[in-house]
Formats: C-alpha cells, structure tokens, sequence
C-alpha cells in the first residue's frame, strides 16, 4: 500500500513538469498578443529598426512614472539578449529579434555592428542616448528606438514613433503563460488588425514576423501587442528548451526520490 | 646440491655504516634445498645474514662488505636485489609493513609488476600463488581487513608469485597469534616439500619445531653450529615462582564492565579483580580485546557500563611496541624520567643491573641493538614501585636473554607489591610466572582455573 | 565502475556547472550531480555534512550579493545609506543573483565529490595514467602506512601518559612528537625495504590492469566529455547566455541543445551499479 503511494506521490512531479510544459506550449497560439494591463497608466513606444531596414513597432505599458529603456524594451515581446557588465554597471543590448543570430558573451561582434539607443521626448524628434539602455528612465508618451547598425556611413535615427501607442487603451489579449483571467476581448487574429473603434489608422510598420510557429507571432497587422513590466512574453525556439528542462528536473527529482526513499524502506 | 642452487658464502665480512664491529664474520657457509633454521639473540647477526641472500645487504643498507657470497649462480655484491628478487623471495617480521596496494589481488601482482611480467600472465600467477597460501577465498578483500596471519600470508603469496628458489623469511611468526602462526608454519612445510630452499630466523622456535631441517645456531656474528637439530627442543628458562597469599590486598576491580575501543562493546560482563604481588595472565586471540581489557584497567579507556575501581598508586603500561617510547638521551634518562614523581631510592641502579643494563646506562637508546632496546624499555617502564603493572604482549619479538630479563623485573615487581597483568601469547612465559589466567574472547573475559605451580 | 571514466566524468560536470552563468543549467547540473551521488555512493559516508556545507555556502552568496550590490528595482529592505557598504536597498533581483552564484558553486562541488565519496582513494590513484603508475604506487603505499602511524600514535600517547606525561606544557611535547615521528618513519623504511625486496625501483615496469573497460565505462566517457564540449561550443558561440536578473527580474533564457547536454550528466546513474 504504501508503496502505491510511494510511486503515485514520486510520479506528481513528472506530470506537473508535463502539465507545465503542455500549457506553456498550447497557451502560445498564433498571433497571441501580449499580457494587457488594461489599466496601464502610461504607454511608451518602441520602434525597432533590423540592419536591412525592416521595422518593428510595439507598444508598452507600465504603471509607475518612469521606466528604464531596458525594462520597456524587455516588456515589449520581442526577443532581446543582454549582456551585464556586473556590478551596478548596467547592461548592453546584445540581441533583439534574433540580430545577430549569434553573439559572443562580451556582446560585440566581430563586424563591429551595435544597436544604438533613440530616446524620443513626448513625442519629439530622435536623439541619440548618452546613457545606457538599463539607465536612460523614459515616462508615458515617451519614445524608444533601436537601430541596429552596421558602422558603416551615417547614423540616422529609425522611423518615427508616431502612431505607434494608441491615443486610448487597446484591446486586451490573453497571456501566454498559463494563468490569468480569460479576457472578454478578441483575440488578435494574424491576418486582421481588430482595432477598436478609438484608434487611429496605424501605419502598419513593415515588420518581420518574428520567426515560429509558437509564442508571439505579431506580423505586420497588429500594432497594438502591449506588454506588462511584469511577465515578458518567452520569445519562441526557447520554449522547447523549457520544455525539455522541465521534463529533465521532473525526472531527475523523481529518480533522486525513488533512490533515497528506497533506500530507507529498506 | 647443484652449485647453481643455494646460498654460499665464503670469508663474507660484513659491518652496518658507522657500526664500532662486523656484523657478520663467516668463514665458510653453504645452505640448500629443505628448512634451515637460523637461531641466535639479538645482534648475533641472523638479520644480516639472511638480508645477504637477496642483496639487501649491501646494497638497501650500504656499509663494507669483503669476501664472497653467491645466490643461485648470481654474485651479490655485483647484482642488482631486483635481478636477485627473482631467485629468492624475503618475508619481513611485520605483517603490516608489508602490504603496498589495498586489494589482496593487487598486492599479490606487485612484485609481478615490478618484474615488467606481460599483463596476460599475471592473473594466473597470482592465481597460483594465492591458492599455494592458502588464501583464495581472499581475493577481493581489502588488505586492512586481514588478520596478522592472513597478512603474513598475502605477504607469502606476493613473494611466492615471483616464484623463487629460496624463500627467507625473517621472523615471520613473531607478531602473530597462535593461530596464525601455525596457520604459516603449515605452508611453510608445504612448500619446503616442494623443493624450495627455506630459511627461517626466528626466536619462537616451538611451533617451527614440527617442519624439522637444519639448524644454524649463531653468536656474534659467527656461525657457531651447523649441526642437525633433534626434535622439538624447547628454548625457556622457566623461573621458579612463589604463589602470592591469598589474603593480599585488591589492587584493581571491574564489575560487570561493558567496555570497547569503538561505540558498541567489545565485551561485556566482566568482573575481574587483582590482588597485591598477584599475576594474572590474559590469553585469547588477536582483536578479541585483551588490549581493550588492560586499557580498561589502566583508566584510558572508560566503560560503557559498570565500575572500575583502582587503589591510589602509580600504574605502569608496557605497549606493544616499548621501544618506540624511548628518545631521550640515555637509558639512565628514561628510567629516571619514570620515577621521578616516586620517593628516591636507589631501585633504579639495581634494576638496570638486573637487566644486565648497568655498562648501557649512559648509552643512548638508538644506538643500542634490539635486544638490548628491548631490555631497556623494560626497565624503563616497570622502574620503580608501580601499584599496578600491565604489559601488552611484552615478549614480541624477543630473544631469550631479553625474555629472561623481563621475567627477571615481572618477579621484582611482584615481590614488591604491584599487582601485574600481562597479555600474551607466550606459554611459556603464562606457565612460569601467571598464578591465573582469563580467557579474553567471544564478547567476554572469563577467570579460567589459576595455573599450578610446576 | 571504471575509475578513469568517473573522473572524466567529473571533470565533465565541473566544466558544465562552471560555464554558464545561467541559474537552469547548473540546476540540471546538480541534479544529475546528486542523483550520481546518491546511486554511487559507498554505503558508509553520509552525505550530511556536504549538504549542509553547501546550503550554507549558498546562503553565504545570497547574503553577500544582496548586501553589496545595491542594483535591481523591487527592494524588500532599504538600509540607510549611511552605513559604508551596505547602505542601500536590498533587492530581490540580487538575491537571485546571490542564489544562483550559489548554485553555481554547488554544482560543481557535487560533480567533484563522486571522486572522494565514490572512489577509495587507492582507487582513485589507481586511475592515473599508466606514466605515472609507479608514483601511483608510492602514494598508495603512503595511504596504507596512514592508519597504522595513527594507531601507534594513540599507543605511544596512552604509554606516555602512563609514566606520567602531561600535555600541558610545550616542552613536553617532545615525549609524544619524536616517539611517532620516529616510529613512522622506521615503519617507512620498514616498508621500503619489503618493496624492494620484491624488485620495485627503476626500470621497467608492467601494470596489473584490474580496471575493466566495460561498455558502460565506455559509453560515459564518451558521452560525458562529448556533453561537455558541446556545452561551451554553444556558450562561445552565445547560443547559451548568461542570466542577468538586472534591473528587473526576468525568466532565464533556456536553448534545447544545452539542457540536453546537461542532462546527459545524469547517465551515470543510470547505466552504473554500485
């Protein structure tokens, strides 16, 4: 009897790694937009500029009165790799949207390339940032932009932010992550922007759709994926390392269970 | 005798580096095939001579060396002891300090290795020498979880897989228990049939006396006699003993003692006591707790149960080991350190007389051969009036001058009063001096009926 | 259980546990450490003592890092900054980091212990390459004289004690301290004689090999090493980052690839029997 017990209990951890697992992957849909604190207070724009020239436009929200441009930029869904310089020293922006593919761990690469830092003021023109990207705060209405560039030639700013926030709050959406309240809005489809009534005509940025069938994928229709400070969205090709992760630890308690427990009832 | 064979020594001088005479002066020797006892006391030369026969001397030892001495055809002086290691195997006196590698397999395979024997051969070597000793069943155990007896024989089976010719053993059986000492002795007779030249040195010449052979008698140095022994002479000089009176004082007691050196009890039960000018004598095996029961007594080990209870007064504790006690700067020294907390007499000088240590007095221990080590570690742990007297195994190893003088201070000592406890393995000596003796063992120690006066 | 693909393996865990800086990998690195450790153990040590040396150690780091660095934005304690180095807010995002240090740290300790909790430590000499096999034998042999030096430590101090030694002033050590450093070292020269004796010295030598090679001895140290490898490819390559919680907690990036070759740690426990 006990022993049924013994293999039941050891056996929760393997299925709750499953569970996890199975939920994390089905909750990421198509066109899933991003956890919605529909009470934000403000909105900060983000334009991202890829090295061919694709743009990328999301939409963040957060509740305090300032945020820093690395924790917008995180919030954002879009996939970002950081590297820290330790120590209070802050951090660089390495990767966003999988450019470059590949970077070293001190994060610049050998053409040189870096993304560069815009901060535009309430809706003003780009300037180029002085300080880093987990130091420079901007507040609601404020811009965020990020141009990946190749040293060679100018340094033009990207595209402009206009038009990216919309004036009132966009539609709600359902988290990836496998809790949260069910929202009443529709669900963002990948082929028609559901705009509200309220907003304005957006210039549907010519992004690329970040690449996977799982997590995010946000092409050039929906505008509108907003993001909360708290529960960035996991970027897609990860999730099959979660995935085997969980599994991994779930066996692995379970075997370390089975092991020091038999060894007692011996 | 084939000349190829054997040992032959001719005008062979031999002296130890910064030794003042020769160790060995031999005009003219030859030893072949069958047992060859070597006997003699301590400094009489039997180590050197059988270290001879595998080149240890000279070449482990340095020191000058003269004359001629050959080893199965080989020459010593001008061959190496590892081309020599082929011929002719040696087993030491310590089980112990014997071993190299922790797995009796392993172990045996050493000497093997050292030989650079192709790998494919060795499994059956070793094989073969573990079954000869008698201890295949073995194999796979770790080397500390042998006893002295088993020990002895891993030692035998690593020597006999080099398969030599001759066989030396040097005093093989003195740290070992009855058991195990025959438990050897019966190998040794196995193999002296087979046709390999064995020559054993030993002290403890009653359980060699049954293999028979030759016997080479030596003294300072020289060989003194060369003939062929009768069976089963028995080398003691047993001292007369007057039995203590019945109505002395109890020097010591236990009372249902539980007591072990680790967290469970080695033995329990035990009610003991021991009077003034009384000897009991502690027998049993190896491990059984004799120690255990004599450190009981002395105070350095606390029971787990029961009571211990000891008159005032000084208690001496001869170890195992005596000599390893001595490093002060004379002999003299050390006996005055023991006493210096007693009332002056001038017991000291009559006790190294007594030892036959009165010319050694000044000497400093280290300098002084075995023997006569041994002597003065004896007097300079029972010097003096101790209230309770307890030597563990104290004729390891000894010769017979150094047995007598033991037998010498125990009899002192019992005349002035102490109450003595001696552990041992030694008959003879429970025979001559024990008025009882308990039997340590089995979990616990039992008064067996006194020993008769002889 | 082959003794030289154990200490591969070994080897394999350290590199894994101390590559990435990612708090995922070196938990699945401990895991597959501690199932090892746990399946292989000899039945006579108990792992008490390592684990609580190691949760101490990690405290230690969680402590350390949120007290002397001040960066990340949800605080549960802010110090006065008047006090030197503590002074500020006690965050949680350094807690973490603290937590993973720790982490780290324990890894690759318990990747190590299979070598002394696993193996005896002749056996572990045993697994030198053949080159040094005769050092091998000299170090043995010194392990073995060990227990028998102690024993005779305790005899010569209760003998000592006996005739009246106290251990109480300096002067007095002498009576227990030359009696066992002298009787060790006759014990040694006892023993190199008996080695000599049975030939060992220069020259060639051959070597017993009791240590089998069976497939599963095999197929770890092949695995292992392999695992490994592939782990800091990946992380020079930056397929694996770093995790850095700053200034805002976040989940660690976790790549397929490297959690499979951290999880190939763990075949040791299952393709070896005690």
């Amino acid at each position: 009897m006990i022993r049924v017990l013994l293999r039941v209990v050891l056996a929760l951890p393997l299925l709750g790694a499953g569970m996890g697992a199975v939920t994390s992957v089905a909750g990421s849909g198509p066109a899933t937009p991003l956890c919605a604190q529909a009470a934000s207070l403000h909105h900060v724009g983000i334009v991202v500029e890829h090295g061919d020239g694709q743009v990328i436009r999301r939409c963040v929200g957060f509740d305090t009165a300032t945020a820093t441009a690395l924790a917008v930029l995180q919030a954002s869904g879009l996939e970002v790799g950081i590297s820290s310089y330790g120590g209070g020293l802050g951090a660089a922006v390495c990767q966003i949207d999988n450019e470059p593919a590949t970077y070293p761990p001190g994060c610049f690469t050998a053409s040189g390339s870096y993304w560069v830092l815009f901060v535009s003021r309430a809706g003003g023109a780009w300037a180029t940032s002085d300080l880093g990207v987990s130091s420079e705060t901007v507040a609601g209405g404020d811009g965020i932009g990020f141009r990946f560039d190749p040293q060679t030639g100018a340094d033009p700013p990207p595209a402009s932010p206009a038009g990216t926030c919309p004036a009132s709050t966009p539609p709600p959406a359902r988290t990836p992550a496998a809790s949260v309240r069910p929202t009443a809005a529709p669900r963002a489809s990948s082929s028609t922007p559901s705009a509200p009534p309220s907003r304005s005509a957006p210039t549907p940025p010519s992004a690329t759709p970040t690449a996977g069938v799982l997590g995010v994928a946000t092409p050039a229709a929906s505008p509108g994926a907003i993001g909360s400070l708290r529960r960035p969205d996991s970027p897609p090709g990860i999730n099959f390392g979660l995935l085997l992760a969980a599994v991994g630890s779930g066996g692995l308690l379970g075997l370390l269970a089975i092991r020091i427990l038999g060894r007692r009832a011996v | 005798m084939t000349p190829a064979s054997g040992v032959s020594l001719t005008g062979l001088t031999y002296r130890y580096p910064g030794a003042r005479t020769d160790a060995l002066d031999i005009a003219d020797l030859h030893i072949g095939d069958g047992v060859t006892l070597v006997t003699g006391a301590s400094g009489s030369g039997k180590s050197s001579l059988l270290r001879v026969c595998n080149g240890l001397v000279p070449h482990f030892h340095g020191g000058t060396i003269g004359g001629s001495a050959t080893v199965c055809g080989h020459d010593v002086l001008s061959t190496a002891t590892r081309v020599l290691a082929t011929k002719v195997g040696f087993v030491f006196q310590d089980p112990e300090l014997q071993s190299v590698y922790p797995t009796v397999e392993r172990d045996v395979a050493f000497g093997l290795e050292n030989l650079a024997v192709a790998a494919t051969a060795m499994p059956y070597r070793v094989a073969d020498a573990l079954e000869r000793t008698g201890i295949a069943h073995l194999r796979g155990r770790a080397v500390s979880t042998l006893s002295g007896g088993e020990r002895q024989r891993l030692a035998l089976a690593g020597v006999l897989a080099m398969q030599p010719r001759v066989l030396v053993l040097d005093e093989p059986l003195s740290q070992l228990d009855e058991d195990g000492g025959r438990s050897v002795v019966t190998i040794l007779g196995g193999l002296a049939a087979t046709g390999t030249a064995v020559i054993i040195a030993e002290h403890r010449v009653d359980q060699l006396a049954r293999l028979g052979g030759r016997v080479l008698a030596m003294e300072g140095g020289h060989v003194v006699d060369a003939g062929r022994r009768t069976a089963g002479r028995l080398v003691e000089t047993v001292s007369s003993r007057t039995p203590s009176s019945p109505r002395a004082r109890i020097a010591w007691e236990l009372t249902g003692v539980a007591t072990g050196p680790a967290r469970t009890p080695l033995l329990e039960g035990v009610s003991l006591h021991g009077r003034e000018g009384e000897v009991v004598a502690l027998v049993g095996p190896n491990g059984g707790g004799k120690t255990t029961l004599l450190r009981t007594i002395a105070g350095l080990l606390a029971p787990f149960s029961g009571r211990v209870h000891r008159e005032p007064g000084r208690v001496a504790f001869l170890p195992q080991n005596p000599m390893a006690l001595l490093h002060r700067s004379s002999v003299a020294a050390e006996v005055l350190w023991t006493v210096r907390r007693d009332p002056p007499t001038d017991d000291v000088a009559t006790l190294l007389a007594e030892l036959g240590l009165a010319d050694l007095a000044t000497r400093d221990p280290r300098d002084l051969s075995t023997g006569e080590r041994q002597r003065a570690a004896i007097a300079a742990v029972l010097a003096g009036r101790p209230r309770i007297a307890l030597l563990d195994e104290p004729t390891r190893g000894m010769d017979d001058a150094a047995r007598d003088a033991l037998c010498r201070a125990i009899q002192r000592l019992r005349a002035s009063g102490s109450s003595i406890v001696i552990a041992t393995h030694d008959k003879n000596l429970t025979a001559a001096l024990a008025d009882y003796t308990v039997a340590v063992g089995g979990r616990t120690a039992r008064a067996l009926a006194p020993v008769a006066v002889a | 259980m082959n003794p030289r693909a154990l200490a591969a393996w070994s080897l394999s865990g350290i590199t894994i546990a101390l590559a990435s800086g990612n708090p995922v990998y070196r938990a699945l690195a401990l895991l597959c450490a501690v199932n090892v450790l746990v399946a292989l153990r000899r039945p006579e040590v108990s792992l008490r003592g390592l684990s609580i040396a190691l949760v101490v150690a990690g405290l230690i780091a969680i402590a350390v890092t949120t007290l002397a660095s001040h960066t990340g934005d949800h605080a549960f304690l802010v110090l006065p900054s008047a006090i030197p180095v503590l002074g500020g807010s006690l965050t949680v995002e350094a807690a973490l980091f603290g937590a993973s240090t720790g982490l780290g740290i324990a890894a690759a300790v318990l990747a190590a212990a299979p070598l002394s909790l696993v193996l005896t430590p002749n056996s572990l000499v045993d697994a030198l390459p053949s080159a040094l096999a005769r050092t091998g034998a000299a170090i043995g042999t010194a392990l073995n004289l060990i227990p028998g030096i102690a024993r005779s430590a305790t005899e010569i101090r209760d003998a000592q004690r006996m005739r009246g030694w106290r251990p109480r002033r300096v002067r007095e050590w002498p009576d227990l301290a030359v009696p066992v450093v002298l009787t060790a070292l006759e014990g040694s020269i006892a023993l190199a004689e008996a080695m000599e004796a049975r030939g060992y010295g220069s020259g060639a030598r051959s070597h017993y090999s009791d240590l089998v090679w069976r497939w599963a001895d095999v197929v770890v140290c092949v695995v292992a090493p392999a695992a490994a490898i592939a782990f800091v490819l990946l992380r020079v390559s930056g397929s694996i980052a770093d995790w850095y919680p700053f200034p805002n907690v976040s989940l660690p990036p976790v790549n397929g690839v490297g959690v499979a070759c951290c999880l190939a740690l763990a075949l040791p426990a299952l393709v070896w029997r005690r």
